[in-house]
């Protein structure tokens, strides 16, 4: 509990700036969407696009015009997903290599925490500053929408986010992994950053890809879809359960390996 | 009761072995030395007791538990300095101290103050701003406070200064005098005499001795450093007592032990400029291990 609220304290400039920047950002765009969407161009804009860009807006494509379109293209398959992955990456590839480095793990550890433990109370600390970026986020939408007087069913927002804090959450228990098999926090950072956007491109190509429609299973952003919860108006469980799925399976492996590792500093 | 148990422990780092076979025992209300040169392994042997790295083959344990499966439990009752280690700078001093009170389940560590007192610590700095002394001396105060039934102390005495350094040897007694254990580990003889009842001394991995202190003191060689006023053959040096001779030009260098009358009368047989004598350093020790 005490590691947890000390990281929590630590990353907090961090996280705050990351949050403010979700937050005026989801509402500047928000605010900006009247004047953007009126304008029958864009959506012959977007009709012209290639497929290749069209995959970057996700799988089921809806109407960009509508603001809920116009909100998965501009904030939650992009740069929602970029800034939070980035900060997943950061965060998490240091959680445990930051230490390592500094050489304060040792007297951390000669006291009664177990390895276990220590872990455990990190990640949570992680996962409470994603949970705080989505809330930011959300609130930030939340807001322009009430100034501009246009509403998304507040439900089918949270399931975005719910499922987007999932992913990320995955993502960072593969940023914990290295985070463990790296001794320094770069490396273990580049790594993850590395993975991130491996697989955010691997995403594009598989859904571009046409010719081979089950690559684009093994993304791990395909799960992730903010179109396809607001074409459905339901969250996807499957695609929970899958993140879900990633998530516990490298957090256990994560711990494994820490529990194995030597540590010397 | 042993406090702690070690039974011929070994551990390779790939090709380098850290410790080789190591065994050895400690009981309560011991200081027990662990001496040894930069690289000798005692660093290794420590992180073993704090289950930081598992041997490659052996076992130790403390207070009668393995130190891998009972770690938690082991280290509940101990205080750690580490021989190299990282502070959280962002920290102040009292805050830090206040989060391993907390870890260690003691709101008010009992120690705490005194041992503040003691060395002198301003814990309303930032560590940031800490002298490598005083957060020496921070690393201390973490690893005592709680008033730990064991102390596991990795060459604690460096960046301490002449005066902290006796305030720490007295700590060390005093702590003794509790019924506390202390495990030692230092690469200055000199260190060891003054606070120790045993030492166990390192040499490559290897344990070559454990002895008393007072064993150590009694056997232990001295070194003669005589300047002659002319060139003096060395062999007339080859005396009972005489451990070793060097020749440097006029001046004779001699490791010797408790007989030292034989050698005083062939020295006065020439005419001395110079002659010093100087304690035996840890080098010399080992020599006299190794002659065995
Ligand atoms: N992490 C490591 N990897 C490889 N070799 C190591 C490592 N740590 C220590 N060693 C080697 O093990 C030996 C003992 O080191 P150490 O226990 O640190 O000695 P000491 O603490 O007595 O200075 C040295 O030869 C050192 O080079
Ligand atoms: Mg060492």
């Amino acid at each position: 509990m005490r590691i947890y609220l000390r990281y929590l304290k630590s990353e907090r400039i961090g996280s705050l700036l990351f949050a403010i920047g979700l937050f005026g950002f989801g509402y500047i765009l928000v605010v900006m969407y009247p004047s953007f969407g009126k304008l029958q161009a864009l959506k012959n804009y977007f009709e012209m696009m290639p497929v290749f860009l069209k995959a970057l807006l996700g799988d089921e494509i809806i109407d960009f015009t509508t603001l809920k379109g116009f909100m998965t293209v501009e904030f939650f398959n992009t740069t929602w997903l970029f800034v939070t992955g980035v900060f997943s990456c950061l965060l998490a590839g240091s959680l445990v290599a930051e230490e390592t480095e500094k050489k304060t793990l040792e007297i951390l550890l000669s006291t009664a925490v177990t390895r276990t433990g220590y872990i455990i109370s990190k990640f949570a600390g992680f996962l409470t500053l994603l949970v705080f970026l989505a809330t930011a986020s959300f609130l930030g939408l939340y807001l322009g929408m009430w100034r501009i007087g246009e509403q998304i069913d507040e439900g089918l927002m949270f399931y975005a986010f719910f499922t987007g804090t999932i992913c990320m959450a995955a993502m960072g228990s593969i940023g914990l992994l290295f985070s463990c098999l790296f001794n320094e926090q770069r490396r273990a950072i580049s790594m993850t950053l590395i993975v991130f956007f491996s697989l955010y491109l691997f995403n594009l190509f598989a859904t571009f890809l046409e010719q081979y429609p089950r690559l684009k299973y093994f993304a791990l952003f395909h799960y992730y879809d903010a179109s396809k919860i607001f074409k459905r108006g339901a969250i996807c469980w499957p695609d929970i359960g899958i993140l879900l799925a990633v998530f516990t399976i490298v957090l256990i492996s994560s711990i494994f390996t820490f529990r194995r590792k030597d540590i010397y500093i | 009761m042993k406090i702690l148990e070690i039974q011929s422990l070994t551990k390779r780092y790939g090709s380098v072995c850290g410790v080789k076979d190591i065994s050895f025992d400690i009981g309560q209300g011991e200081i027990f030395g662990y001496l040894g040169p930069n690289g000798s392994g005692k660093t290794t042997t420590i992180r073993i007791f704090l289950d930081f790295i598992r041997p490659s083959s052996g076992r130790a344990r403390l207070f009668g538990l393995d130190s891998h499966v009972h770690s938690s439990k082991i280290k509940s009752r101990i205080g750690y300095v580490p021989g190299e280690y990282g502070i959280y700078e962002e920290m102040r001093g009292a805050e830090y101290l206040r989060f391993f009170g907390a870890l260690r389940g003691c709101q008010k560590p009992p120690l705490r103050d005194r041992l503040i007192d003691i060395f002198g610590l301003d814990i309303s700095k930032r560590i940031k701003s800490y002298s490598h002394g005083t957060r020496q001396k921070l690393a201390v105060v973490q690893a005592f406070m709680h008033d730990p039934e064991l102390l596991i102390l990795d060459e604690p005495t460096i960046g301490l200064d002449p005066l902290m350094q006796q305030r720490f040897y007295e700590l060390l007694l005093e702590m003794k005098n509790r019924g506390k254990t202390v495990f030692l580990s230092s690469h200055i003889l000199s260190e060891v005499e003054k606070v120790c009842d045993r030492v166990g001394i390192l040499k490559e991995g290897e344990l070559v001795a454990i002895r008393e202190i007072s064993e150590i003191k009694r056997l232990r060689l001295r070194s003669i450093e005589i300047t002659f006023k002319q060139e003096v053959n060395e062999s007339v040096f080859r005396l009972d007592g005489v451990r070793k001779v060097e020749r440097d030009g006029n001046t004779i260098q001699l490791w010797v032990d408790s007989n030292i009358n034989g050698i005083l009368r062939t020295i006065s047989e020439y005419p001395v400029e110079n002659m010093s004598f100087r304690d035996a350093s840890l080098e010399d020790i080992f020599m006299e291990y190794y002659s065995e």
